[in-house]
């Protein structure tokens, strides 16, 4: 097909539809379909993957952080407790629940002087 | 183990298997439309590197939507649009950063600056012609004449890839058809 008639062919495609040999013709002559460089799909299956394991170990480093975290806090609450549990119990002598609550044995008379004054 | 025939699948099975994490299932929806995606980011942006990396993103853009996939429309369709927003993504792009580092009266972009220049007077054939006329459209104009003219889809489904009513796809095929007209003749 001479190249004046593919000029019109192209601009007819624009507005009118073609017919299959049309369009055979101008896909041979103007827009061959050649695709991307060798290996395309491996080089984005690769971004891909390397993404998605990315992902997935910065997901699982998440986890393991805050399970840690978590550990060390309540360790660092349950010796707390014990500290002052066993401070308690050198000061006081004993481990009434008074004693627990910091509650003093004359707390009963200074609370009815207060309320009375 | 089940062994999937992934080349004769279908392209919902294809999808429903990638969001699984079936890799494989994925690299047959590369395979089956890299040529699509081609030829719309390579009409879009010319034949360059710009071009592939693009294609890539269009891909890459796919692989992290395809959950947000529902069939409403064809796959292609899909991919189609995602193709033609990312390279008028990267056209806006490139038009700022121009803007931001050039002249103003340089600023003028065309994507022609990225087509392969004519070496020689031998060299020029319709080809380069048809594609360097394409590339001196406005991109809303090349999106248009790309789908209809290239990938040969009617102007219903030109309008459905753009989400654009019909109207809009007429008027800017009639307009981009004259301007074509206009510039093959200069570039005689």
């Amino acid at each position: 097909m001479k190249e004046e008639k593919m000029k019109d062919l192209f601009l007819k495609s624009l507005t009118d539809d073609l017919n299959p040999d049309q369009r055979d013709a101008l896909d041979a002559k103007l827009f061959p379909s050649d695709g991307f460089n060798p290996g395309f799909r491996e080089r984005v299956m690769k971004v891909i993957l390397a993404g998605r394991v990315l992902q997935e170990k910065g997901r699982k480093y998440f986890d393991k952080s805050l399970n840690s975290l978590f550990v060390r806090v309540s360790l660092a609450g349950a010796a707390a407790i014990i500290v002052l549990v066993l401070s308690l119990l050198l000061s006081q002598g004993s481990l009434s629940y008074d004693t627990l609550m910091g509650i003093d044995n004359n707390v009963d008379g200074m609370l009815v002087s207060l309320a009375t004054d | 183990m089940v062994n999937i025939d992934y080349i004769n699948s279908d392209d919902p099975d294809l999808v429903i298997l990638s969001v699984k994490g079936d890799h494989k299932a994925f690299g047959e929806i590369i395979r089956r439309y890299e040529y699509m995606v081609a030829r719309t980011v390579k009409g879009m942006l010319g034949d360059t590197q710009q071009a592939e990396d693009v294609g890539q993103e269009v891909f890459i853009r796919l692989y992290r939507n395809l959950e947000n996939f529902r069939g409403d429309s064809k796959l292609s369709t899909y991919i189609q649009r995602i193709a033609v927003n990312q390279s008028l993504n990267e056209i806006r792009k490139e038009k700022r950063f121009l803007s931001i580092f050039s002249r103003s009266d340089d600023s003028d972009d065309d994507r022609e600056m990225n087509m392969q220049p004519f070496d020689s007077e031998k060299e020029k054939d319709i080809k380069d012609y048809v594609n360097m006329a394409i590339s001196r459209l406005e991109p809303s104009f090349r999106s248009v004449v790309i789908l209809r003219s290239v990938q040969g889809y009617s102007t219903k489904e030109t309008a459905e890839i753009l989400d654009m009513p019909l109207g809009t796809v007429l008027s800017r095929l009639s307009r981009a058809k004259q301007q074509l007209k206009e510039i093959l003749t200069e570039l005689d």
